[in-house]
């Protein structure tokens, strides 16, 4: 009877022990790519080759600090395709809503500047694919000495290079968000990287660590 | 102790009709969507709202616009504007980020409409005393309707944030100055939309 009490703190110890052990043992799915110290996870299927930590990716991640990956398509049907996930801090824990409509509101060629050339907002929305929303962005490199500020991108010739956009975050309400970047040519290749780029937004996942 | 006894079991008894009484009550107000002094009961009383500084209601404007569910003058700066409730309804039901997105900025911006005609200038997303609040404003020419540049100021809400249909609430001006105030007006009539239970 006396070793009651011990038996049962041991028991409690025991449990915290092994709970915060098994917290830090993630289980990796295979295919999966884990990025962000495991917090953000991914699957390109296509074959790709990571840059993240090669010369190219360093220079960039030099560059641009909030690119957290970056990989280069092996593929004809995504021609030219660089994926790569960037991670923006937030001010404050934020719902999804509010930090897609600030992303959205970047590069709108009404808030945008005059300059002769200038990155605009040639399309965005909200998918709806198995009971889950995704949330996207088009920008376009558009010079207005050529053309004039047309924002249905259809109407645009292929020389202008754009760069398509998903954006998650974790529960959708987070002080971080996480964006997977396809830079492509509006030519043929947008539809195949566009819908490449939904693929991967599909597989995302927040592993809990 | 026998009145002690008979007291306990007259409590849960007096909780239990006073709760009742209660229940029932609260239904007869839900199932009654009547107008009150104060709420302007539209779209088939399934929205509700206080308008202050009515004018007069107008019925021509839901005959021409079908998205139109009630629309009456407001007294705003001295001036008669026209204030409108419109709308739009999908055969999913969708998060209100979802119809915000594609039927009132994407579709608008992106759609068949003449660049020159409708300019998308703002939109967004605040919260104020624990009420979110979704708008738009954006500026329109037409010629046959003889209107030469003028700035919407419109309010999206819907029932839970989740439904087929979304409403808009929309007052319109001629200059860029009014759009803050209107953009108030139009805070102050959202903050008071109920859906009544049918």
């Amino acid at each position: 009877m006396k070793n009651i009490p011990l038996l049962f703190f041991t028991s409690i110890l025991l449990l915290i022990i092994c709970n915060s052990s098994c917290k830090k043992t993630l289980v990796k799915e295979e295919g999966y790519i884990y990025t962000d110290s495991n917090r953000f996870a991914f699957s390109i299927p296509v074959p790709f080759e990571d840059y993240t930590n090669n010369e190219l990716g360093y220079m960039v991640r030099k560059a641009n600090p909030d690119i957290i990956f970056m990989a280069g398509i092996k593929e004809d049907t995504a021609k030219n395709g660089l994926v790569s996930v960037l991670k923006y801090p937030l001010k404050k824990k934020t719902k999804i809503e509010y930090a897609f409509y600030d992303e959205l509101k970047k590069n709108m060629n009404y808030i945008g500047g005059h300059s002769i050339e200038q990155t605009i907002t040639i399309d965005f929305g909200l998918l709806y694919e198995d009971n889950k929303y995704y949330r996207s962005k088009v920008t376009g490199y558009i010079d207005n000495s050529i053309a004039r500020t047309d924002t249905n991108f259809k109407k645009f010739n292929n020389l202008y290079v754009c760069n398509i956009y998903f954006y998650f975050m974790k529960n959708d309400f987070d002080d971080n968000i996480y964006v997977l970047k396809i830079p492509t040519l509006l030519d043929e290749n947008f539809d195949k990287n566009f819908a490449l780029a939904k693929k991967i937004a599909k597989t995302v996942k927040f592993p809990e660590i | 102790m026998k009145n002690y006894t008979k007291n306990i079991t007259a409590t849960p008894f007096k909780v239990l009709l006073a709760l009742a009484l209660i229940s029932v009550l609260a239904n007869t107000c839900k199932n009654t969507p009547g107008k009150s002094n104060n709420l302007i009961y539209a779209d088939s009383n399934r929205v509700a709202f206080e308008l202050p500084d009515l004018i007069s209601e107008d019925n021509e404007l839901k005959e021409i616009n079908p998205y139109v569910v009630y629309a009456a003058y407001i007294k705003f700066n001295n001036d008669k504007r026209l204030f409108t409730l419109s709308k739009f309804s999908t055969d999913e039901e969708h998060i209100i980020e979802f119809d915000f997105v594609t039927l009132l900025l994407k579709d608008f911006t992106f759609g068949d409409i003449e660049v020159d005609a409708y300019a998308l200038k703002d939109f967004g997303i605040y919260e104020k005393e624990g009420k979110e609040y979704r708008y738009k404003v954006s500026t329109i020419s037409d010629s046959i309707l003889q209107i030469d540049n003028a700035w919407l100021v419109s309010y999206y809400f819907m029932k839970n944030n989740k439904s087929k249909n979304l409403y808009e609430m929309k007052l319109m001006c001629s200059d860029v100055e009014s759009v803050e105030p209107l953009k108030a007006k139009l805070e102050g009539i959202v903050k008071t939309v109920e859906f009544p239970e049918k």
